[in-house]
């Protein structure tokens, strides 16, 4: 191989040179076994076609077009004159014998021209870049990645400035980036309403200029000292210039990021204390109007404190409008900052704002029960009410920029409206502010509620007291009455009666005076006025059919008049004399259904006038009387008649006396002359007849007696007496009357009794008598008497028909006869254990009887002992 | 002998009580009316004087306080007699010597006229 062929091995280029004509190949360097894996001779053999189907499917429309379009260059003159110079480049994938692709970068240049100057062959020189592509390959997709990446990156960087530029615009903090210097680079929008700036105005001015000279040496000192610590915050309160002049509070926070590249300047912070100083206002209003809810019952009062509070603090106007449940407008309690403005205000209000049609005020409030704003009262809200041109002149003239208004809901139940105005031209109020408002319509609310609740516990606490105090009344009422019907039935003087039912009359009635009449012979008589504590002695009497009580009489019917000189019946000359203003008469019954008496109460207390009260008082007082009245009544006929039979008794006894003292003598002296003659059978009768005029007289005694214990005026005369002579002397003396009986004496009195002799004589003797009276002859009468501390039981018994059980009940009543008939062998009338029993229980003994039906009886009795002192011997031995 | 006054406006027991008396030996003179009775006494200087408290329509106790009056009469005795049992206070306070209740036991009579006839 000579030079020329070893260099064209070498070359590590594929040389090839092909006919545009024929398509074949005119010569391969051997450099193809390198590249491709083929020899020459295969590509000389195989020719266009072969190579061009070696060629990558995707490669191959740019390779045909590539060298279409070259060729058309080449074959351009101008370009003939360019031999030599490649016209064609291209890079395109063949595949290698072993089957893999291989990349190759081919020049392509004119080989030689036919007579035309037309190209006629083509020299091609390939070049294997497969690696340098590979490497491409993968610097295009790092790059890719790395390009996606980026993207990403960017986007969200994009994405977090424009929330933080967000947050920082729409905060109420302000934020500025300061540089080291003081110098403000950037301010966030909140600064003009803090500050009433633009924020161009702060831009790169010096931030301290702003600050208040005295508070500057502070706010120097704090830059200074963050400038040292980066990376640190701190806090400075600092009053800074307002646009408009005034001097605002601000709470500054400066952070130190001087050092953060993306930062590069401290970050300042600006709250306004004012507005915080403003809400701090409103909360301590709240706390008042908590307070007021707490102290205060009477809301009226209550609420227009509040309304003062709210103005100016939350609002220039504030009306709080309270509605009962029928929706009615109960009450309005309003407050305005300036006075002049009021009635501007109260005609908005009152003519527009409060009716339902309206889509704002306290008509929509009360009547869709939800909180309204108009947080800027601009042109185009007015433009909502062009329908009234009024509102709109109106609301210009009070210069109305903000509106809130809040129903006032209490138990579910709408109660009322509260509107908050405001002409404040740099402020509107916000949500926040509605929120606020709501709170304290809230607190409002429930203070309206408690007080209403209070009120109508306190009206019915109120009504309660006005029944108790009714009842209290009335009670007083019955209370006089009761007394007055038992007073008056103790009394027998319907006089007193009357006086006594009057006086109650004119207490229960509250009255000033009072007066009773008493009908005599037709006449209504009137005795006492009562006036006071007085007691009057008139003497009026009126004929029937006369005065008021004449029309009472008349009508049996109570009467009454409020006005005495204009009445009818009312007598002038008494109704002067008296002084009468306003009366009643009331009648009082007998039992036949006449009227007997009448009340007549004057001038009811505190100018009353006399009703329904008053009268059932004096019906039931009038009640009383009839009763009293008619008891007196009885009981004087009864006393009457009582007296008048023992006026009989006592006459009718006296005068049996009489004929039996002339019989008892004429007797003794018949007696005296029979002894003379002697004549026993006369002596006999005329015995009997003396005998006869004993028990007479016995009788008559024992009725004189009766009577006589029946009007009470029984006398005792008592002295000591020995006891067991009496017995024994009463004894001897039965003994003559009846010798049938067996008398015996059992014990013995040590001490003597101090009683009426006499009349325990009687006792005695008539207990003996019935003893007689009531057994056989030849029975026993045992005598015992038992001596006690202080008394003498003295038992008398006899073996007779005794008396049943039944019987001894009645025994010691007046005229009862226990026995039948038959056994009657001296007759008395059963008088005798009545008087007895009496003389004993005036002794202040007790009688009493043991008996059994046809054993006999026992009668005992108890009289007083002498006392016996200590160391006193007995009386008798 | 002793002389009694007896003044009662039942005659009946003006002759009774005087037929009794003067069985037992005493004088008696006997008046249904007071005036004529003490106009008597002072005649009569009776030794003891009986009388009822009650005299048709007069009060036995004026005629007694008349006699006690007078010095002829003051010191006779005066038994007074009522069929009224209270009347024996009375009797006492108008200044009677004794009383006697009616009707009477005639010993009874007898034993106070006894007494003060001494």
């Amino acid at each position: 191989m000579d030079i020329e062929n070893k260099v064209m091995s070498f070359v590590p280029a594929l040389i090839a040179a092909y006919s545009i004509r024929t398509g074949k190949y005119l010569y391969v360097n051997n450099s193809l076994n390198k590249l491709l894996g083929y020899s020459p001779g295969e590509f000389l053999n195989g020719g266009m076609s072969f190579v061009a189907s070696l060629v990558h499917p995707d490669d191959a429309p740019m390779i045909f077009r590539k060298n279409s379009e070259a060729l058309k260059v080449a074959n351009n003159k101008k370009f003939a004159q360019k031999m030599n110079e490649s016209f064609v480049n291209f890079e395109y994938r063949m595949k290698h014998k072993s089957g893999r692709w291989v990349w190759l970068q081919t020049s392509g240049s004119v080989f030689s021209r036919d007579k035309n100057g037309k190209v006629e062959s083509v020299l091609n020189i390939s070049v294997d870049i497969t690696e340098r592509k590979i490497a491409e390959e993968k610097l295009k997709k790092i790059s890719h990645t790395l390009e996606l990446q980026i993207k990403q990156r960017t986007e969200q960087i994009s994405l977090n400035e424009k929330k933080f530029r967000s947050l920082i615009e729409h905060s109420s903090d302000a934020i500025a980036l300061i540089t080291k210097t003081g110098k403000v680079s950037y301010v966030s929008p909140p600064i003009t309403r803090i500050l009433g700036y633009r924020q161009n105005d702060f831009l790169g001015i010096n931030g301290f200029s702003f600050v208040h000279p005295s508070d500057l040496p502070r706010a120097t000192k704090v830059l200074s000292q963050l400038l040292l610590k980066p990376g640190t915050s701190t806090t400075v309160e600092v009053r800074v210039k307002h646009k408009n002049g005034g001097w605002i509070w601000i709470e500054v926070t400066g952070t130190n990021l001087l050092f953060d590249p993306t930062v590069g300047a401290i970050v300042a912070n600006f709250r306004d204390l004012t507005e915080r100083k403003q809400h701090d206002k409103w909360q301590e209003l709240l706390g008042k109007v908590t307070d007021k809810m707490v102290a205060s019952f009477d809301h009226s009062l209550t609420l227009g404190e509040i309304a003062k509070l709210i103005v100016p603090i939350m609002a220039d106007y504030c009306r709080i409008v309270t509605v009962d449940e029928r929706k009615q407008i109960q009450g309005i309690v309003v407050n305005h900052n300036d006075p002049s403005k009021i009635s501007l205000t109260k005609d908005l209000y009152n003519n527009y704002m409060d009716k339902p049609e309206m889509t704002y005020g306290v008509g929509s409030i009360l009547k869709k029960g939800k909180a309204e704003m108009i947080s800027v009262v601009d042109e185009r809200i007015l433009k909502t009410v062009r329908r009234y041109p009024s509102i709109i002149k109106i609301t210009k003239k009070i210069g109305l920029t903000s509106y809130m208004g809040v129903p006032l809901i209490a138990r579910r139940k709408i109660i009322g409206a509260i509107t908050f105005s405001s002409i404040q031209k740099d402020t509107h109020y916000s949500k926040q502010d509605l929120a606020f408002a709501e709170e304290i319509a809230r607190r409002i609310a429930l203070l309206i509620d408690n007080s209403r609740l209070y009120q109508d516990a306190v009206r019915e606490i109120d009504q309660r007291k006005e029944i108790e105090k009714k009842l209290l009344m009335r009670t007083r009422q019955l209370e006089i009455l009761s007394r007055a019907s038992r007073d008056v039935n103790k009394i027998l003087n319907i006089n007193t009666i009357m006086r006594t039912l009057v006086k109650s009359a004119i207490e229960a009635t509250d009255s000033q005076a009072g007066t009773y009449g008493i009908i005599n012979n037709e006449k209504m008589e009137f005795v006492e006025y009562l006036s006071g504590s007085r007691v009057k002695q008139i003497n009026i009497s009126l004929e029937k059919g006369n005065g008021v009580s004449g029309i009472v009489r008349k009508t049996k019917k109570f009467y009454l008049s409020n006005d005495a000189s204009r009445d009818k019946y009312m007598d002038p000359a008494l109704q002067k004399r008296f002084g009468i203003q306003n009366f009643i008469n009331f009648p009082v019954f007998g039992r036949d259904g006449e009227i007997t008496a009448c009340f007549e109460l004057h001038n009811k207390e505190n100018n009353e006038a006399y009703g329904k009260e008053d009268i059932e008082i004096l019906e039931g007082l009038g009640a009383s009387a009839s009763i009293a009245y008619e008891n007196t009544q009885l009981l004087n006929r009864q006393r009457e008649l009582e007296k008048r039979k023992d006026d009989f008794i006592s006459m009718a006894s006296h005068e049996l006396k009489t004929p039996l003292t002339s019989m008892k003598a004429y007797t003794q002296i018949l007696k005296n002359r029979v002894i003379v003659t002697d004549d026993n059978e006369i002596y006999h009768f005329i015995r009997k007849v003396d005998d006869q005029i004993l028990k007479l007289t016995r009788l008559v005694n024992e009725l004189l007696d009766m009577s006589r214990i029946g009007n009470s005026k029984l006398q005792l005369n008592f002295e000591s007496f020995d006891f067991n002579e009496l017995i024994t002397d009463i004894i001897e003396a039965m003994q003559g009357v009846t010798s049938q009986h067996i008398f015996q004496i059992k014990g013995k009195l040590k001490r003597e009794v101090k009683a009426d002799r006499y009349r325990i004589y009687q006792v005695i003797t008539n207990i003996l008598n019935n003893a007689i009276k009531y057994s056989k002859k030849g029975s026993k009468i045992i005598i015992t008497l038992k001596e006690d501390r202080n008394s003498v039981t003295v038992g008398i018994q006899d073996f007779g028909i005794g008396i049943s059980k039944e019987h001894q009940k009645y025994i010691f009543d007046r005229l009862y006869q226990a026995t039948e008939s038959k056994e009657k062998t001296y007759p008395g009338l059963g008088i005798g254990l009545f008087i007895s029993s009496e003389i004993i229980r005036r002794h202040e003994g007790v009688m009493w009887v043991e008996s059994r039906k046809r054993y006999g009886s026992t009668f005992y009795f108890t009289l007083p002992l002498v006392r016996l002192d200590m160391g006193q011997k007995p009386v008798l031995n | 002998m002793k002389k009694i006054l007896i003044i009662d406006d039942n005659e009946d027991i003006l002759d009774s009580l005087s037929i009794l008396l003067e069985d037992q030996g005493y004088v008696i003179s006997t008046f249904t009316k007071g005036e004529d009775a003490v106009k008597k006494a002072f005649v009569f200087s009776p030794d003891l004087i009986i009388l009822d408290l009650l005299l048709s329509g007069k009060d036995g106790c004026d005629i007694v306080k008349l006699l006690r009056k007078f010095r002829t009469t003051k010191k006779i005795p005066i038994i007074m007699m009522s069929a009224h049992p209270s009347a024996e206070k009375s009797a006492k306070n108008c200044g009677a010597d004794d009383f006697l209740a009616k009707p009477f036991d005639i010993d009874e009579l007898l034993g106070v006229v006894r007494k003060y006839s001494k």
